[in-house]
């Protein structure tokens, strides 16, 4: 079992889930003292540690990003342009930008007071809706600096230098993006390199029913992290199960199913990208808006260079290229409005979920269903439950709850039984 | 706050010499011809739409509503007006005037049509309806004034740089107009006017934030013609003096609205209830003889005036939960938490 563990972090966590049966049923439900939900060591551990690798890259981001602008507002003032400062206050912005999505990652992870009983991790989704709103008013600013430059009329805008600012600009974004961009090899490498050596023990056995058709295009951001956590629990449970599947019968389904879907989910898992943290995803969508921008800007000095009379095609490229950049925002902006209306995520289907419940045996109606989302990946579900007479209540619940963890891996579930 | 009697409607009710000044209300129709509702703080109600609710009139519904979309009449035709004349005339700070008078309406149009939204019943994938709605568009709208306090704190300090003093009499005439459009705005929405305000409906916040935002664009137009008149005087960086101060005082003003509202988005818990209450409750549940561990309570609030919350307790073996929902829900009930889900455990032998 321990082979399997190749960081110290994981080998914790196996000790932690020592008695399998119960604590799986039974600890899932409680809180063990002060550690609850949130704030598991297994989920803090992983987390803290993307958050610091975001982090690592942000803060190199920003170095680069205030290098570069000293350097051009070094230039813009020894040759007096005021195109170059205008560029200048650009990256002042990228860098407000990625000052934003820093203190988010920072704040994501400040522990859970009694007044903000769910931690912080909603700081992410307003930084991040900070950011595009800074994103929107940035190409508002430019869009009016092109009409001023086409009010101007006395011909002091210069094509040449117009076109030589925003290569720059644009050359400097593109580093950034590239940067910024790079978690998919990261994160790949990281997290799935356990899941496919685990998977494969599992395959061998094949004693398992795959749940490979559920609808699970899980990809938050904490992925991987649930990746390593419950891989390494199933593996405990696998090595556990053959002598306690034949000890405790009652036990029995409930494991099998826990380690039916957990092993599922791995293989499922396998197959899919992570995703990048929502605050990178946002000062990466500023870098890029940013470069298209220049793009713009550098055909419209091009041609203002080619052809001074033509201004208003300046006009025209800056307003099309804004429209690019906006239409860019609109997918982030989408999800944080979800989650900011506590809505029930994209992934979930609310109506297959509630349809499953009130087909269990035993449960006769399902009332005030929510299901929402703390942030991207962390979502949570209350609901009321009645059920039958005669059908036991604690029993009714584990079923509900392994039920939700299993088929839609929701694990912060709160769940009222009710009788007829 | 105990019901008065139908009294005749008394115009300084709330505003001056009422007991708390806090209170944020909104005003009868004094034309209207429902009865007066007596005043009192849970039954403030909007007068019942005068036009029928169809789609197409869900934008005039309310009285604040009509007259939210006059006022973005007004400003969208302004600044029309104002970008034509800065283009054909070839003058700068009338176009930077009418673009920022642009993002402003846009704001106020996002505001309008979260209150339309509002009304919306739940649905199977809102399944807390659309009130959050109102808090996100004060949100949007106090996060712009905080932008707009910057931008004058960037434009003083510009000014104190360039130095530069000109006399542009279009742009006083501009102000001026600003100015009295902004402050029929404000007269519009005055019972919202104040800095600190208890929020009691989610309607509450989008017209605090309404309300701030024509104030901020007020207090603007005022500086830049206080401004112009001192450099007439001969006042030395009169200019930089006054957008100084304004962005000082559009920050302030902004700063509480821009916390309570964000409180809300984090999920704070409710703000009307003392966090000695809930210990008081926990205390009152673990005192239940079939309870032995009460954990895992949190609450938040949707909206101002509806909270949500869920808890887990662990009850003993074979106790009456049942009657221990009951009790919880009361409890909770009491302190103004009506929706709530409690999860009950029975403690397991096998442990």
């Amino acid at each position: 079992m321990d082979s399997h563990n190749s960081s110290p972090p994981q080998i914790a966590e196996v000790r932690m889930d020592i008695s399998p049966c119960t604590s799986v049923a039974a600890g899932n439900k409680f809180c063990r003292g002060a550690a609850c939900d949130f704030s598991d060591s297994n989920n803090t551990s992983k987390d803290a540690k993307e958050r610091m690798a975001s982090m690592r890259k942000l803060i190199i981001a920003v170095i680069l990003c205030i290098i570069f602008m000293t350097v051009e507002v070094v230039g813009g003032i020894k040759a007096n342009s005021l195109a170059i400062l205008t560029d200048a206050a650009h990256l002042l912005s990228d860098v407000a930008a990625f000052a934003i999505s820093l203190f988010s990652l920072w704040a994501a992870g400040w522990e859970a007071t009694p007044q903000q009983s769910y931690g912080f991790f909603r700081i992410e989704i307003l930084g991040a809706l900070v950011s595009i709103q800074l994103i929107w008013l940035l190409a508002g600013i430019l869009v009016y600096e092109a009409i001023v430059r086409l009010i101007n009329e006395s011909g002091e805008v210069q094509g040449s230098l117009m076109f030589a600012v925003s290569a720059f600009g644009l050359f400097v974004n593109i580093i950034m993006a590239v940067l910024l961009g790079h978690d998919h090899g990261h994160g790949h490498g990281h997290g799935h390199g356990h899941g496919h050596s685990h998977d494969h023990d599992h395959d061998s056995d094949g004693d398992h029913p795959h749940h490979e058709d559920q609808e699970h295009v899980h990809v938050h951001h904490h992925e991987h992290t649930h990746g390593g956590s419950i891989t390494v629990k199933t593996h405990h449970h696998h090595h556990s199960s053959t002598e306690q599947h034949h000890n405790a019968e009652a036990e029995e389904p409930l494991l099998k199913s826990e380690a039916d879907c957990d092993s599922a989910q791995t293989s499922a898992k396998v197959g899919k990208k992570a995703h990048r943290n929502i605050n990178v995803h946002s000062a990466y969508l500023h870098v890029l808006g940013d470069s298209i921008q220049s793009i713009g800007v550098m055909i419209g000095g091009a041609i203002i260079w080619y052809k001074p009379e033509w201004k208003i095609i300046d006009l025209i490229c800056t307003l099309i290229f804004s429209v690019i950049v906006l239409f860019t925002t609109i997918k982030m902006l989408r999800n944080i409005l979800e989650v900011l209306m506590e809505s029930t995520p994209r992934e979930i289907d609310a109506t297959r979920l509630e349809n499953g419940l009130r087909d269990m045996e035993g449960v006769i109606a399902v009332h005030e269903l929510h299901i929402w989302a703390i942030t991207v990946g962390k979502v949570l579900l209350a609901c009321h439950v009645t059920i039958t007479q005669d059908a036991d209540a604690d029993e009714m619940l584990d079923k509900v709850i392994g039920y939700i963890k299993c088929e839609y891996n929701i694990s912060h579930v709160t769940i009222q039984i009710e009788r007829e | 706050m105990v019901m008065d009697p139908p009294k005749p409607w008394n115009p300084n009710y709330g505003v001056v010499g009422s007991g708390d000044r806090r209170l944020a209300f909104s005003r009868q129709l004094s034309s209207s011809s429902t009865p007066r509702l007596a005043r009192s703080d849970s039954s403030i109600s909007m007068p019942p739409p005068l036009l029928p609710a169809g789609t197409t009139f869900r934008w005039l519904a309310t009285r604040p509503m009509r007259r939210l979309v006059l006022l973005i009449a007004l400003n969208v035709a302004y600044s029309a007006t104002e970008l034509a004349i800065g283009l054909f005339t070839g003058r700068v700070g009338l176009v930077s005037d009418a673009f920022h008078l642009t993002f402003g309406c846009g704001l106020l149009t996002f505001s309008l049509f979260a209150m339309a939204a509002s009304r919306t019943k739940p649905d199977n994938v809102y399944t807390y309806g659309y009130k959050r709605l109102e808090v996100l568009a004060a949100f949007t709208n106090a996060l712009f004034l905080l932008f707009l306090s910057f931008s004058l704190a960037v434009e003083a300090l510009h000014a104190f740089m360039q130095d530069e003093s000109e006399h542009k009499h279009y742009l006083i005439v501009s102000a001026v107009t600003n100015l009295l459009v902004n402050l029929l705005g404000v007269w519009f929405f005055r019972s919202y006017a104040r800095v600190n305000i208890v929020y009691r409906k989610p309607e509450d916040m989008n017209y605090h934030s309404v309300c701030l935002h024509v104030l901020a664009d007020s207090v603007r137009s005022a500086g830049l013609i206080l401004a112009s008149w001192f450099l007439s005087l001969g006042v030395e960086n009169a200019e930089v003096l006054c957008l100084g101060i304004v962005s000082v005082a559009v920050f302030m003003l902004v700063l509480p609205l821009f916390k309570a509202t964000g409180n809300i988005l984090l999920q704070i818990a409710p703000g009307n209830v003392p966090p000695s209450a809930f210990t008081k409750c926990c205390r009152q549940i673990s005192a239940c003889e079939d309870v032995s561990e009460v954990c895992q309570g949190r609450f938040w609030e949707l909206v101002p005036g509806h909270a949500v919350g869920s808890l887990a307790i662990r009850v003993k073996n074979g106790g009456h939960y049942q009657y221990v929902l009951e009790h919880v829900h009361g409890l909770y009930q009491d302190l103004g938490i009506q929706d709530l889900t409690v999860q009950t455990d029975e403690e397991s032998d096998t442990i």
